[in-house]
Formats: C-alpha cells, structure tokens, sequence
C-alpha cells in the first residue's frame, strides 16, 4: 500500500524507457550504398543498387544523406560500403592540404584507410564557365582564355566556387582574368539570371542539367587548369572481399556513363519526368539490357513509409527525454545551485544550430559504435532527445517549484517521507506543467525530426529535401504536410492524456460561499 | 505533553525567539498570542520540525525532537494551517485517508473513523468527493482539521487556523472548533493575532512581542492585569476594534 504510487511511477518509467529504446527489427543487408545530396549522386546510387540488386545482393541505398565529408567519413567508418565519389574531389577535399597529385599517391593513401576506388565510369564532372549560346558567339569566345578580352563581363558565380582556393581566385591569377562585375549568388539564381541576359557567365558543373536545358556553351579550359573530377565509385575493400558480386557490379558501368548521358538523366529528375530510380533503371535497359524489375511505390506508400519513419525517431528521441527531462528537472528544483547549471546546460543545447549539433554529433555517435547515418540513425535520434530536454526538465522544474510551500510542508508533517512526498503530492500537482512541457517538446520534435533526412534517417524531411532539390513544390507538401499534421496529432493526443489524468482539482478555479 | 528548554531560534544572526521555557501538560489549549513577526509562529514550525532550534530543547510526550525522532514525533502531531495547506489534486476524501491508506489501515477502520470526524467537524458528507477547490474556505479549513485528527494525534498545532476566512463563518467554526478541543481532549497549541479567538480557546495564553513570552496566564488575568505597556496597548486596541 505504502509503495503503490511509487511502483506505479517506476513501472511507468520503465514503460517509457522500453517503449522508446527498443529497436525495430532492421532487415539483415548484404551492401549499403550511400549517395551524396545531389541528384545526380542520388542516380548513380540507384544505379549501384539495381545492379548489385540484380546480382542478387540485398542491397540498401541511404540516400541524399550529406556532404562529402558526411559520406566518407561513413565510408570508413563501415556504416556504408560504397558511394559515387569524383577524382578531383578525393584530391582537393578529402585529401586537402596533402598535396595528392597523381593516381597512384591518392590510391595508397585510400588503400590505407580500408578504401578502394574503380575506373572512371565515363564522365567527368567537373568545373566549368557557361554562357548561352547567343552571349558566346555575340563575344566570339569559345576558351577560358578569350575572356582576357572583355573586362567589363558581368559575372555570377556560386559562394562555393569564388571562396574556395582552387575556384575563381585561382583561375583569374591562371589565366590572368580583370573582371571585376563579379557576384556570389546561389546556383539556380545564376541560372536564370544567364538566361535573362542579366548576366553573360556563371559557373556549372559540367553535367548539370541546366546546360542542357538552357543550350549553354561551356568555355574550353584551354590550360587545363580545372582538375579532373571523374566519377568513380569508392568502396570498402572488405566489402568487394566479402562479397565479390560487387567488383562485377562496378565492372559492368565501367566507363559506360558519358557526359551528355549524365547531363539529361539529371534532366530528366530535375524536371521532375523521372525519379531518380527510374532514371537509374531506364538507362540500366538501354545500356546493359538490364531486367529493372522496379516495384512501383505510389506516393501514398511513400510518405507512409517515411511518416513510420518519422514516428520512430520521435519515439525515439521523445520518450527517453520524458523520462530524464523530469528526472533532470526534479533535481534541479532539489539543488537549485546544480540546477541552474544543468538549465544553462541544457538551454544552451537547444541554441546549438540543429545542422552544427548533427555534424558534432556523428563521430561520436560513430565512436561509439552506433550507427550514426541511415536508417535508425542514433545521431539524428540524439540530437533531437538533446533538443526535447529543455521544456520538459524547465516546466518539470516550474511545475515542482510553484507548489504552496503550505502544501508541501502540510505533506512532511503528515509523515510523508521524501519519496513518498514527491511521488504522491509534488508529480502530481506539478502534472499539468509537466505535461504543458511534455506537448511543447513533442510538437517541436515533430518539425526538427525532418532535419534527420539530412544524414539519411529518413522520415518525411526526406520528401522535402528532395522537393528542394528537384525544384518540386508537391513533393515538398507531401512532406511538410503530413509533419504539420503529425505535430497536431501529437499535441490533441497529449491534451486527451492530460483530459483524462488530471484530476479536476488542478484544472478549475471556483469560488464557493459558504 | 509539550516541553520547550531553553529553546531559541535565530535566523542570519537575527534572533526571532528569544531563550524560553514553557511546559504545556496533557490536554491543555495554550494560545500564543501576539502581533506578526513576534516568533510565535516559528516556536510552531519548531515544534512540526519544520525549522530547527538554533538552541535549546523541545521534547514531545518525553521524546526529544531530533532528526532521528522527527519522523516518530511527527506522527503525534496534527498541524493545520491558515490556508489548510490541502492537496488540490485529491478529493475532500483522498485528503483525510490519505494517511491512513498509506498506514494501510483497513477500509472498515477508515470509514468508522471518518464518519465520527465528519460528524465532529461539521463537514457536510456530501463534499466529500468534491477537490479543494471546490470547497468554501470554512469547509477547507474543517477538511483541514479532519485531516490532522485522522490519526489521533496527541499534540494538535494550529497556525492561525481561522485568519483567511469572513468573520460569520469564522464564528462558527470557532465554536465548533472549541468543541472538537473539548471532545478530543487533546494538547493543543494554537497561534493567532486575534484575541477573541484567543478568549475563546485557550485555558492558557501566551503573549509574544519580539521574540519573547512576555505575559502567561489565564485569558481573564491577561485582560485585567496586563504585565506590561505592550500587553496592555496590545489588549485594548483590540478591545476597542472589537
């Protein structure tokens, strides 16, 4: 009798702490192919899959889930086993400041890290300057070297090539360039600023779509002054050893991808014909006369698919942050100078930027032995518990702290002990502030929980990433929408739980006459 | 029984109670009296363990208050204060049983004991189930002394029990009050301002002022010969105000 709310509340913990923590039954998997978060990383990810899935691995692809230094980091940590990678970019970002200048260093210094690298599959990817069609011949400039002649160039070019050390500052000192019109803006702004004349070049990579689309002229680099960026695959040696189906997967695209190849399968998704899966498996046909069993998934199943996931993460990261936020904001309110630091604390975790913490995050998480990326990702699942903790341990706080002291005190001189005292009076007072803080960490979960697509975790942040990317605003709906009303669904499930636990005792003022 | 030896309490280096002793026997209503900030009723959160001496002894039914005994003490107590100090999320019900049921006292023993309290308290049976809230605040303040009766305390401590409500409602529950004292015939120290209140239960008073018992004795002997200037100017503002 004396412990019953005591083991009510242990049990309830327990509950929690089950519910949240336990795994899902993940499928067993052969190959984990990763892609970086552009298209055209994305199809040759697809393309890897069909065709290992068509040597009869089984094959996941964790798609779109980061930068270059994101993706191999993964690569090494054994988290995947292989992804699309350019020449140029394992020579200047991955291995920056090594000065890696020909194949064979840069292959040894891979092999060191457990790392293999294939042929060329047939294009190059690399840095280009563009003009229409039209501005070029108006100029007469078909080389980078022609430039010299017109000064007065209106130039726009992407952040990432003017700061960057090999970009424009080095190409204007090479080829000894005077333009001084020149922009930062974002890629797609360029794009259409070149077609609208406002400007006569950009810079591009030379598969992009819009090259194409636009009938864009890409200026010779008559000194050849741009590395190459050749795409090939980086893979795990222990992979291809465990399983040789992969090494005659990579063969079979060996070489096979040209450049205008590339540029209209990113076409084709950019302009939203294709997915990146269908695009992958149709090129498959065409050039390999590859059976592309594709199960069609309807958009339907596909947000379904990634709602599921999204439920995870925030059960998660939610239901273990229940647990220690009010444990954290219990002993804040019993030792208030520890607990003005743990507030600190954890006030300070929620300003850390959601992309910072996540990239902060991964090696530890990857240290750790967890997996950081894809499906499941702890670090996605940590970062979002650290952003729960603040509402809950603060109005766990506030709700223990507002008690009348008379009521507590009325408590200890019943002969309530501590534990008692705190499980029978103080939680329960405190409810409705718990669960004030409870609804607040658990609506913003939902919306921060669409970050995790950003290191493949999936959920319906994925659909949105991929509108961005594709320029498709109902795919970005399809995803945003469902999250708004998951957020909604969550907040009137916590109302209906407080509706029925507090007692009618906390909820209404009435005044009484005697 | 109650015994205070040479108790005292300081705050910061400021004393609030001055060194006193003061024995209250079995079944005696003692009152302190006095203005607010005189000490009275920290020689009452003293004695419920809720503040520590800074010096001397208390002894409760010969036990001395300490934090080994505090717990044992505090189940001879019964403490009531100015708001009732009720639980809001529980029922009129669950706040008196709350103890018992935690005692693990067996249904039939619960409700025997509450149907006299209820009869000895005055508290309608029918709001029982309704939260504090609910309730007038002359009907708090009798849940209030349920609770604190519930499980036969020797010593009742009461900390201005009637100082939030109307003065009608205030009169009745004095009367019902003293009648509880008289019945339960239990030790009773009582703290308030009021000095009707203080004629109305004490067999002994006590007035403060400033952290010291200045004048002790009957209620009638307080009225007629005040000890000092403070005790007389004390007792007839509130003679002339009532």
């Amino acid at each position: 009798m004396k412990h019953r709310s005591l083991i009510k509340l242990i049990a309830l913990t327990l509950a929690l702490l089950i519910a949240g923590l336990a795994p899902l039954p993940q499928r067993s998997v052969q190959l984990r192919v990763g892609s970086k978060k552009f298209t055209e990383s994305v199809i040759l990810g697809e393309m890897m899959r069909l065709l290992a899935e068509d040597a009869g691995l089984t094959v996941v692809h964790y798609r779109e889930f980061g930068g270059t230094r994101i993706v191999f980091d993964a690569l090494v940590a054994g988290e995947i086993d292989i992804y699309p990678e350019y020449t140029g970019t394992i020579t200047a970002e991955i291995f920056a400041g090594q000065n890696v200048t020909d194949e064979k260093t840069m292959r040894d210094l891979l092999r060191q890290k457990g790392i293999g690298i294939s042929k060329s599959l047939g294009f190059s990817d690399t840095y280009a300057l563009a003009l229409t069609e039209k501005r070029a011949s108006q100029l007469g400039v078909s080389r980078i070297s022609d430039l010299k002649r017109i000064p007065e160039l209106q130039i726009a070019l992407t952040h990432e090539f003017l700061d960057r050390g090999d970009g424009w500052p080095a190409l204007k000192r090479r080829y000894d360039l005077q333009q001084r019109n020149v922009a930062g803006v974002d890629h797609d702004v360029a794009y259409r600023q070149l077609l609208a004349g406002e400007v006569d070049l950009i810079d591009v990579y030379s598969t992009d779509a819009m090259i194409r689309r636009g009938n864009l002229v890409l200026l010779k680099d008559d000194v050849s002054f741009f590395p190459r960026y050749d795409a090939v695959w980086l893979y795990r040696l222990d992979a291809s050893a465990r399983t040789p189906e992969l090494q005659a997967a990579m063969h079979r695209l060996d070489g096979t991808v040209s450049e205008t190849t590339m540029q209209s399968l990113n076409d084709e998704v950019e302009t939203g014909r294709r997915t990146e899966s269908q695009a992958a498996g149709d090129f498959l046909k065409r050039q390999l006369g590859l059976q592309v069993e594709e199960p069609t998934t309807s958009r339907t199943q596909m947000i379904t698919r990634h709602i599921l996931e999204h439920l995870d993460l925030v059960r998660r990261s939610l239901l273990p942050a229940i647990v220690v936020g009010i444990a954290l904001g219990i002993l804040c309110q019993r030792w208030p100078r520890s607990g003005r630091v743990v507030l600190a604390s954890v006030g300070l975790l929620q300003t850390i930027p959601s992309l910072a913490l996540l990239v902060l995050l991964l090696p530890l998480v990857a240290a750790l032995g967890y997996r950081s990326i894809g499906e499941g990702s702890v670090t996605a699942v940590t970062a979002l518990f650290c952003y729960c903790l603040l509402p809950i341990v603060r109005n766990t706080y506030t709700g223990i702290d507002g008690i009348a002291s008379g009521t507590i005190e009325s408590a200890t001189v019943l002969g309530l002990g501590p534990v008692a005292r705190l499980v029978d009076i103080e939680l329960p007072i405190a409810l409705p502030t718990l669960l004030a803080g409870i609804r607040t960490a658990a609506v913003q979960n939902v919306g921060f929980a669409t970050l995790g697509a950003i290191i493949g975790a999936g959920g319906l942040g994925q659909p949105i990433l991929r509108g961005i990317r594709v320029n498709d605003v109902s795919l970005i709906l399809a995803g945003a929408i469902p999250a708004a009303l998951l957020a909604l669904l969550l907040q009137g499930a916590i109302d209906l739980i407080e509706w029925a636990v507090v007692p009618r005792g906390l909820k209404r003022r009435t005044t009484v006459q005697d | 029984m109650l015994e205070f030896r040479g108790v005292s309490k300081a705050f910061n280096g400021a004393t609030v109670v001055q060194p006193f002793d003061l024995i209250i026997e079995q079944g005696e209503v003692v009152v302190l009296l006095g203005p607010s900030g005189c000490g009275k009723t920290t020689i009452l959160r003293m004695v419920a363990g809720l503040s520590a001496p800074s010096g001397g002894q208390i002894l409760v039914d010969a036990t001395l208050l300490s934090d080994q005994t505090l717990s044992a003490v505090r189940r001879k107590l019964g403490y009531v204060i100015q708001e009732g100090g009720l639980f809001p999320h529980l029922t009129a019900l669950e706040n008196v049983t709350l103890m018992p049921r935690h005692d693990g006292w067996s249904r039939t023993k619960i409700d025997a004991r509450l149907s006299t309290l209820v009869q000895m308290t005055q508290f309608p049976s029918s709001a029982l189930t309704r939260y504090p809230n609910e309730l007038s605040g002359g009907q708090r303040q009798r849940l209030s002394l349920m609770r604190a009766l519930f499980l036969n305390p020797r010593i009742l401590l009461l900390d201005e029990p009637l100082g939030a409500l109307d003065p009608l409602i205030r009169a009745g529950l004095q009367r019902d009050l003293n009648d509880v004292f008289e019945r339960i015939g239990t030790t009773v120290l009582l703290v308030t301002h009021d000095l009707v209140e203080a004629g109305r239960f004490a067999d002994r008073v006590c007035v403060m002022n400033a952290g010291r018992i200045v004048q002790q004795g009957p209620f009638a002997e307080i009225l007629e010969n005040p000890s000092d200037d403070f005790v007389r100017e004390f007792v007839s503002s509130q003679v002339v105000s009532s």
